[in-house]
This record gives C-alpha cells, structure tokens and sequence, in this order.
C-alpha cells in the first residue's frame, strides 16, 4: 500500500469503518511506515483534544422562557388591559352590552324608523280659484284674437286679477282679449282656510268659425 | 407562572417522562414542558453554538434563539429524526446565518482563548485528576478550540458534531442535510485540515 492510500483511509480507520481486507493493508503500512505512523498518532491525539473542548457554563432555562413570555405575548395592549378585566369582571359585559344597545339604534336609525314625510305640496291642499263674474263672452274671446296664446293669470286673495301676461303667442294680438280677461272675478284659491294669491296658466286657441251661406 | 418558577421547578420533572410525552406535551404549549426540553438539551446547544462561534455571549444569545425557534417550529416536527439531531440542526443554520452576518460586518470571528472566565477553570479543577494533568487538558482544549476556529464552518461543524458530540455519519448527515457518504469525505478532510492546523501552529510556535 502506497503512504497516500494510507493516509487517506486513517479518517475510516479511526471510525472502524474500513473493511477487514482494507484494515488488515492499513495496519501493515503503518507499522512500516513511521511517518505515516506519526501521522496516525498526530490524528489520534488532535482528534481526542476535542473532548477537552471548554465549555460553557450557566443555565438558559429561566432566559428563555422569559423570551418566549415576551415573545408570546405580542404587543403591549393585553399587558395594559389584562389586569383592569379583571380587576373589574363586569367591565367586560357592560361594554358588550353598551356596544349592543349602541349596534341596534344605529340599525334601527338606519333601516327601521322611517320619517314623518315631509308636508304635502301646497296645491294638495289648494283649492283652485273659480270664475265667479266673467268680464268677456266666449263670443267676444273668439272675435278678438287670433292663433294659439299662452297666458298667466295672477289672481289676488280678494278674486280679482292682479296680472295677466303672454307668455307665448301674439302679444299685440292678445291685448284684446287681455284687457276682457283682466275683467274677470273669481272666487279666490284658499289655503288652509285663506285666501292666497295664485297663478293660473291657460292656452287660449281662436277657431275662425263661418256661419253656412243661405 | 412566572419563568424563574418554571426553570426551577423544572428540575424535578426532568427524569421523568419519555421524549415523546414531552413532545406532545410542548406541542400542546405546555410552558413547563418546554423548560423540561430545555433544561435536557442546554448544555449540548451552549457547547455546540460556543464551539461554533468562539464568543461566550453570543453562544448564549443564539442558543436562546435556538430554543425559541424550536418552541415555535415543534409543530413542524414530524419525528423523521430524533429530537437532538433536529435541535442540532437549527442550531447549525443559526450559526451560519450568524457568522455571514459577522462578515458582512468584517467582525472577528473568533475570541481569544485567554478571555475563558474562571467557570471552566473551576470546572477543570473539579475533576478527580492531578493539576498537572487538568492544565494540560485545558491547555491542549483551548489549542484544538483555537484551530477549530481557523477551519471553514462546515469542516468546524462536522468536526464537533462527530467527535466532540459523538453523533453518527447518518445523524450529521440528517443535521447538515447532505448525504451521509458527504459527511464521510467532509470528515476526512475537515480531520485532516485539523491536524494540519495543529501542526502548522506547534511548528510557529517552535519558530518564534
């Protein structure tokens, strides 16, 4: 067997790993060989200083629980609250109670109570004025103007009428007719049991309308 | 229960109870269960991480980090190996993520040997030997732990987990994560780097 052989099986040899045949060669070159035999020893001896390795001294135990305490706890806030739940036991239910009663007047706010609605518009309870004394005849509107006018008609608390403007149509053509309509006396609106000012809005439309010839 | 409760009581408890029943038992967040666990595998974790790291506190500090990974990842453990060659394990990763981080920040990796505290004197002259024969003991451990300490991590590791641990090539394979003939060729050279290392330093030593 060459040295380098041999020095290269001394690891397997040392752990009793080397087969027999090869143990046998080993053993053989060694006791020939004095510098590998050095080198065998030097091993022997270097290897068995590891178990005169310093060692450290002292115990963890208390150490590392007091980590894990630490650790496990997580953030501060159940440290803060921990004690004062218990000091106060019924703390606890009562704000689960208040939070409660607080969850079920937001639901009901929200979705259960429903507002009185708002007061009716005013013309619900309006009733509208009524002619009461026509200034002009249906005859007298038909000869005075001609087309298709859109007129407002403001009628004052005591019936009479306190404006009356085109709003589309012919003005100039309409002033007739305006000044007939102008005439008119109604039986004012009444809201809640008084008169009130209202606007009356009307489409006046003139049909030529021709007598049969004889 | 406070944690000086725990560890104190825990020593009383310790005989009793096979691994498993502690197991289960710190799997179920048994607080005084794990003071069990760690009081049973201290005294291995501080040897192996101090071995490691050459640093007395920071051996302490990673071997509470230790525990604390095995307390929050005991779930995952499925029992494929025994409990120490998987505490073995972490303490393996957590000392080579400590040591990258020294580099990074260009610290010294290693600790004179002179800086052991009067603990492992006392130790040495506790033992039923001569003087003579405990201070060449600590002297010939405070050598092989200087040379230790000048090999790459992995030969240093595989070095303390077979001779200084006495765990077998399967087990460091299953703490290291490689094969178990890795660990037989690892082993051969990380012995051999050693013994050079020795020897380089005993002939500086004549030479100066």
């Amino acid at each position: 067997m060459r040295c380098d052989a041999a020095l290269r099986s001394l690891s397997e040899r040392r752990d009793g790993s080397l087969p027999p045949a090869l143990q046998g060669q080993v053993d053989a070159h060694l006791a020939a060989c004095a510098r590998c035999r050095s080198a065998a020893s030097g091993l022997d001896e270097t290897l068995d200083g590891l178990h005169d390795l310093p060692h450290l001294e002292g115990s963890i135990v208390s150490d590392v629980l007091a980590r894990l305490e630490v650790e496990t706890r997580g953030p501060g806030l159940r440290l803060l609250y921990a004690s004062t739940f218990r000091r106060r036991p019924l703390m606890a239910p009562c704000l689960l109670g208040a939070a409660t009663l607080l969850a079920a007047l937001v639901f009901g706010l929200t979705f259960a109570w429903h507002p009185a609605l708002p007061p009716a518009p005013v013309l619900a309870w309006l009733d509208v004025p009524t002619v009461r004394q026509r200034g002009a005849t249906p005859l007298d509107l038909a000869q005075e103007t001609e087309g298709n006018v859109f007129i407002e008609t403001v009628i004052g608390p005591d019936g009479r009428v306190a404006r009356i403007r085109v709003l589309d149509g012919n003005g100039d053509g309409a002033k007739p007719l305006m000044a007939a309509l102008s005439q008119d006396r109604y039986d004012p609106a009444i809201l809640r049991g008084h008169p009130v000012a209202v606007s009356v809005f009307r489409l006046v439309s003139h049909v030529d309308v021709f007598p049969p010839e004889s | 229960v406070g944690a000086r409760e725990l560890a104190l009581g825990s020593a009383e408890v310790l005989e009793s109870g096979p691994e498993s029943v502690l197991l289960g038992a710190c799997q179920k967040g048994d607080p005084q269960a794990f003071a069990r666990l760690v009081a049973l595998h201290e005294r291995m974790v501080l040897d192996l991480a101090f071995r490691l790291l050459g640093d007395r506190e920071e051996a302490k500090d990673l071997a509470q980090d230790a525990f604390l990974q095995v307390y929050k990842t005991l779930g995952r453990f499925e029992g494929r190996s025994s409990l120490k060659t998987w505490i073995y394990r972490i303490v393996l990763n957590l000392s080579r993520n400590r040591l990258r981080f020294w580099k990074r920040r260009h610290r010294a990796q290693s600790c004179p040997i002179d800086a052991l505290a009067p603990a492992e004197e006392a130790q040495v002259a506790t033992r039923s030997e001569s003087p003579f024969e405990a201070c060449r003991r600590r002297e010939v451990g405070a050598r092989v732990q200087s040379a230790l300490l000048r090999l790459p991590f992995e030969q240093r590791a595989i070095l303390l987990l077979r001779e200084a641990e006495d765990l077998s090539c399967a087990e460091i394979a299953l703490s290291l994560g490689v094969r178990e003939g890795t660990v037989k060729s690892r082993l051969a050279r990380a012995r051999d780097a050693l013994r050079r290392e020795l020897t380089g330093a005993v002939a500086r030593g004549v030479a100066e």
